[in-house]
């Protein structure tokens, strides 16, 4: 800070008026208003960015009051305004951040202090239902893109004053908020501590969204596997804070970061535990399942078609053999076209509005699938292969996940076109030689199996009834384990 | 956070200690053993399991007498304070040499058995380098990913002996009878057929250092070798079951063989989906093994730069598998050859260690 | 950091190597899966090898496809039979493998099928088979309103031998039975008349797999019985002697079903003989009697009658058994699990010392229903 003399604001008017134009030419929604104030009968100068900042307040909070209502009367008395939070600041830095955050700027001729009055008003969605993870029976409200916003959604399921909040800023340019959400008497210090190093330490311009975010943190960033989740539900945000785990709120991003996670929490969504116990068990073992068909189905056709076919029952194989024996293209080529095909009907429905995706959807779906196999282009085997692994891919509750299994599944099948199910088996190890290497915050990513928590599979593999975990999960290494006393009694049990 | 992790010493739960050790005494050795046991014992052969058990306990407890002499150092390290710097480096460069042979035959057996069973076709150097794939990615990192790795497979592998109830709808009781039918001399002989199966104790020199909770050590042992010895009883009496006494010695794998002759419904051959998932069960072998073969030389050499050692491995064993072109003969011949070297080192030497110890004990306070 | 480079790099090339191995793919459409293996030899005792592979097209209206000819061995055949089709020859499913009779009455014809046993990637479960006559013929047959030949005999031998009317001898078990000293092989058999396939019974084979002797369907059920094979669902028909016949019908039958069958065999060794006391015990169930009978008066009468017949039956089957010196019942396996020692020194001639030896049989039969009307 050498230049911090510089730094200082211009008591003159004028000056700031001159200083202010010069840093911000160009820049026509900065607005400046000059007014007598009557409270002490000082000349006022009132700067703030045009759509940044709330008008109203503004106009009924700060100038009226200012311009219209009688005070001390003397000089470099106090200022009476109707605003919440109102910051001094000495420094040309500090005025130009808060300008650009949608502060209000007061100079009083004279002074060598502004102040900062918060009239943040940018323009803002409405609370909404979360749109990539939809519940059936969770709440209905989403995050949004304002950072103080989803802390006030989370803090509404937890009013604790455990709850902390760790606040860092980001982006040389952006100067994002980022908050860290945690309960300072459960959560293991040591995952804050990693967190807030790794956070310091980026240096970019800017973070525009929780992705990147999480990117620049990441243990491993040349995995496929996400290591944090992200969700954009404050209810699932809670109680993933409540079972000793940390949330990074990143302003302007409406999905917040849940870390450490691990592998077996992309198989967990919050429906879990709004349902009957037996069935979301049934439904977390069929998410498991669908995982392994939707990395593993295809190459195993293929594996199964060009190398071990003798394992095909004899009735089968004479179906498979017909329809295969139309087809033109190789079992891994056959695979691929169709893969690729599912590939682009998915992003092109992701892009388009509703309705036109539902067309994409059926075009490609039907039209497509019974061409082809009319044309004997495709294998109908294949198409239901390939429509079989769709449907397992879209069970899994996070899209990450399914983003990184389609990978897996590529990269199995080029394995099984080469070697058959050697290549899967090689395939397989090589994936979990990788996830149990993997961390999350350094807390190991395959938690409950390796290293294996027993203990912990009641709310992973399966979920217990709520009432029989009553223990944090070990594999986060809570400060505090108990979760909850003993809700049932014996004779209840019975 | 490398300087974090570095101050935390690794360590290992009593469960992947036991499972270690099971994994490489079980490995590939068990494909053979119901083979050996049936050529030096007949029908009887599954009797030398019991009293093999025995024997492989003892021989754990000794080792883990021998740690308890250490404050948390490896056998290396003991050696090296007790017998002087020379010998600790020699005798890290005896069970390096050793355990790239463990971990260089149960990669040739399995590459063999994958070449017999499926791509009979594809070369074993294509195959080798295709095992060492995997291994490379969990080796890349601590004990602590081998212990989960070994876990993680045994946790997977728990269902496959249930298969092996499925083949004894054509079982017949009577193979085993009588019992000891030629008196107690071929039982007795049957017991070398024991000694390369239980081959892996030795790995308890390196894990005790690691391990949690060190009072479990010999309890663990005989659990890691309870299990072993149980998994040999089952395997080796369902293959008696199974095959007849005139019929056994024509097979050369009857674990896999057995295999064929299940049918289901819905999948016909079910036993090449079964080699692939072996090659899984087969990893529990030459991983650790590999990983106590870094752990060896880079001791020798100064402990630095792991995965340098672990690169030279891996490519050593890629070249020599092309060079030398493995047969079932040759492979034979090495488990031969280990058999006894396995027995100066995981039978002889701790018993050797142990007494030198306690002389070494005992004149160590009047100096 | 060079070295760095240079090190990714060299692993990067090594990583890059097995995408050169795909040596062992072959597509199902390129490849051809012969569902039945047959063999014969021929009136000058030339071998002769026949495949029947299924043909994967809707278009051609014969689903199968059969080629033969004669080769020194059964792998070199493979070369023969790949030169007359689209893809390549494999083993991989087989669902029957049929020998000719011919061929099963020259010793030696066991080590033929060696190659069944040797590469691993052929199949041990299916099922083998005895064809009483030329093999070709069984071949040549084309049978329009049945499924394929080898799923049609797989699915006999598999649904008879449910019921015990033949055995279930998959090529494994075959090598089993030829190993083991204390069992002869016997393997399904089957006939063609009028252009269609019958079931025979089970054929017999000598400790050396030379054929010896066959068994009609109603004699295979029976040596399940001593095999301790035979599940619930077996039928028994048995002609009461001393009943009154009313020709043409043979009104003096009686049938039963037996439930759940014990048997129990007893081994000793005296005066140089093994001698077996087979002792059978079972529920059954009256499913059919054509004579006029008081069920509940006489029922102790009735079983003691089925009961004799039921043993002059087995003793026969034995007789037979002894007469042709081989063991399909695997007596020699009891020999040798209770009287080691002396099993041991005939343990090479098993078939001969049976025949020397004594077989007693007792059958025990209690009525346990008779069925929906008196």
């Amino acid at each position: 800070m050498a230049e911090k003399v510089n730094d200082c604001i211009a008591t003159d008017l004028n000056s700031v008026i001159s200083h202010l134009r010069e840093h911000f030419n160009d820049t026509p929604d900065l607005i400046f208003r000059e007014f007598g104030i009557k409270q002490t009968g000082e000349q006022g100068l009132l700067v703030f960015m045009d759509g940044l900042s709330d008008k109203n307040a503004i106009n009924h909070d700060i100038l009226r009051p200012l311009q219209f209502e009688e005070g001390s009367g003397q000089a470099g008395g106090k200022l009476i305004m109707n605003v919440g939070h109102i910051m001094t600041v000495e420094t040309w830095m500090r005025v130009e951040q808060n300008l650009l955050n949608g502060f209000s700027t007061l100079f009083v001729d004279g002074r060598t202090e502004a102040y900062s009055l918060d009239t943040r008003g940018w323009p803002q969605r409405a609370i909404e239902d979360p749109q990539m993870e939809s519940s059936l029976k969770g709440a209905h409200q989403g995050f949004v893109e304002t950072g103080g916003q989803n802390i006030a959604l989370i803090r509404r399921y937890i009013p604790n004053r455990e709850l902390k909040i760790r606040k860092l800023t980001v982006g040389k340019r952006g100067r994002t908020e980022v908050s860290i959400l945690y309960l300072e008497d459960v959560t293991n210090k040591q995952f804050i501590n990693s967190l807030e190093e790794r956070i310091r330490a980026i240096t970019v311009d800017v973070i525009i969204n929780t992705g990147e975010l999480a990117e620049f943190v990441e243990d491993d960033p040349y995995s496929i596997f996400p290591q944090f989740m992200t969700t954009e539900r404050p209810d699932a945000a809670a109680s993933q804070i409540l079972q000793g785990r940390c949330v990074v709120v990143l302003d302007r991003s409406p999905s917040v970061i849940v870390a450490p996670v691990s592998f077996m929490s992309f198989f967990q969504s919050v429906d879990d535990y709004s349902t009957r116990w037996s069935i979301s068990t049934f439904i977390r073992l069929l998410r498991m399942f669908a995982f392994f068909v939707a990395a593993f189905l295809p190459a195993f056709y293929i594996a199964v078609v060009s190398y071990h076919f003798e394992i095909i029952p004899l009735k089968l194989l004479f179906t498979l053999g017909e329809s295969r024996g139309r087809v033109p293209f190789p079992p891994f080529l056959e695979a691929i076209i169709m893969e690729l095909t599912l590939e682009m009907l998915r992003e092109a429905g992701v892009r388009l509005p509703a309705p036109v995706g539902q067309t994409v959807g059926i075009v490609g779906g039907i039209v497509i699938g019974q061409a082809v196999v009319q044309a004997g282009l495709i294998s109908n085997t294949m198409v239901i292969i390939v429509s079989f692994t769709a449907i397992a891919s879209f069970i899994l509750p996070n899209y990450d996940m399914v983003a990184a299994v389609r990978l897996v599944r590529f990269m199995l099948m080029v394995l099984a076109a080469m070697f058959g199910f050697v290549g899967l088996t090689v395939g397989l190890m090589a994936m979990v030689g990788h996830l149990i290497t993997l961390k999350s915050l350094g807390m190991p990513y395959s938690t409950p199996l390796a290293p294996l928590h027993i203990k912990d599979w009641k709310d992973t593999i399966i979920r217990m009834p709520l009432w029989k975990m009553n223990k944090r999960p070990e594999g986060s290494a809570p400060l505090q384990s108990v979760r909850q006393g003993n809700t049932r009694t014996k004779e209840e049990q019975e | 956070m490398n300087a974090q992790a570095q101050k935390q010493k690794p360590s290992i739960t009593i469960l992947q200690f036991i499972c270690i050790i099971s994994g490489i005494q079980i490995g590939v050795a068990v494909l053979s053993l119901p083979g050996n046991l049936v050529k030096a014992a007949g029908t009887d052969g599954w009797i030398a399991i019991i009293i093999g058990w025995i024997i492989a306990g003892v021989a754990g407890t000794v080792i883990v007498m021998v740690m308890k002499n250490g404050q948390d150092e490896t056998i290396l390290e003991l050696i090296s304070r007790t017998l002087g710097k020379w010998a600790g480096k020699l005798a890290a460069l005896l069970m390096a040499c050793y355990f790239v042979l463990l971990t260089f035959d149960g990669l040739n057996r399995t590459v063999l058995i994958t070449k017999t069973w499926l791509l009979p076709n594809t070369s074993s150097f294509t195959l080798m380098v295709l095992m060492l794939i995997p291994s490379y990615a969990v080796l890349n990192n601590q004990i602590i990913a081998v212990g989960r790795y070994v876990v993680v497979i045994f946790l997977m592998s728990l269902w496959v002996p249930f298969i092996y109830l499925l083949p004894l709808k054509n079982g017949h009781l009577l193979h085993l009878l009588p019992v000891i039918k030629e008196g107690w001399g071929p039982v007795f002989i049957a017991l070398k057929a024991l000694i390369y199966p239980s081959l892996g104790i030795i790995a308890a020199f390196f894990l005790y250092p690691y391990l949690k909770n060190k009072k479990q050590a010999v309890a663990g042992m005989w659990v890691s070798n309870s299990i072993t010895m149980g998994l040999y009883l089952f395997i080796t009496v369902i293959c008696l079951l199974f095959y007849s006494p005139d019929e056994f010695i024509q097979y050369n794998e009857p674990v896999i063989s057995m295999l064929s002759s299940i049918e289901f419904r819905f999948v016909e051959r079910i036993e090449v989906l079964f080699i692939a998932f072996y090659i899984f069960f087969f990893s529990m072998v030459w991983i650790p093994c590999l990983y106590l073969t870094v752990e060896c030389t880079s001791w020798m050499l100064g402990g630095k730069k792991k995965t340098l050692h672990l690169q030279i491995i891996c490519v050593g064993l890629a070249v020599i598998t092309y060079l030398l072109k493995p047969t079932f003969s040759a492979s034979d011949d090495l488990q031969e050859r280990l058999m006894w070297i396995g027995f100066g080192f995981e039978y002889v030497l701790p018993v050797c260690l142990l007494g030198y110890l306690w002389i070494y004990g005992k004149f160590q306070p009047r100096r | 950091m060079p070295i760095m480079i240079v090190r990714r790099g060299l692993l990067a090339c090594l990583l890059l190597i097995p995408l050169t191995g795909c040596a062992d793919q072959i597509d199902l459409e390129t490849a051809t899966v012969p569902l039945a293996l047959g063999m014969d030899l021929d009136e000058e005792g030339r071998f002769h090898y026949f495949t029947s592979e299924p043909i994967f097209s809707s278009k051609l209206k014969k689903t199968s496809h059969e080629s033969s000819g004669t080769s020194t061995t059964l792998r070199q055949s493979r070369e023969r039979q790949d030169s007359q089709i689209l893809g390549l020859t494999l083993g991989r499913n087989f669902q029957v493998t049929i020998i000719g009779k011919r061929m099963m009455q020259h010793k030696g014809w066991f080590k033929m099928m060696d190659v069944l046993y040797r590469d691993a990637r052929n199949t041990l479960t299916d099922r083998m088979i005895m064809f009483d006559g030329p093999v070709s013929e069984l071949f040549a047959l084309d049978q329009p309103d049945q499924p394929m030949m080898p799923v049609l005999l797989r699915g006999m031998v598999i649904n008879k031998s449910s019921r015990s009317e033949t055995a279930n001898t998959s090529v494994q078990q075959l090598h089993r039975q030829m190993y083991e000293t204390g069992i002869t092989p016997y393997v399904s058999e089957i006939t063609v008349s009028n252009k269609k396939i019958y079931m025979a019974g089970t054929a017999l084979m000598d400790s050396k797999g030379i054929y010896v002797e066959s068994l009609n369907t109603t004699e295979s059920i029976l040596l399940a019985v001593l095999q301790r094979t035979a599940n619930p669902g077996i039928s028994l028909t048995f002609q009461i002697p001393g009943v009154e016949k009313q020709p043409p019908f043979v009104s003096n039958s009686v049938s039963i079903s037996p439930g759940k069958i014990s048997t129990k065999i007893k081994t000793s060794y005296e005066n140089g003989k093994f001698n077996f006391h087979i002792k059978v015990k079972t529920n059954v169930s009256l499913t059919e009697h054509l004579f006029p009978f008081d069920v509940f008066k006489e029922k102790k009468e009735l079983e003691k009658k089925i009961n004799e017949q039921m043993t002059k039956k087995l003793t026969a089957l034995v007789h037979k058994i002894q007469k042709k010196k081989v063991d399909p019942i695997g007596l020699g396996l009891y020999a040798r699990a209770h009287e080691y020692d002396a099993y041991m020194k005939v343990k090479d001639n098993w078939g001969e010392a049976l025949s020397r030896g004594d077989v007693k049989i007792e059958v025990s039969v209690t009525i346990a229903s008779v069925g929906a009307v008196r």
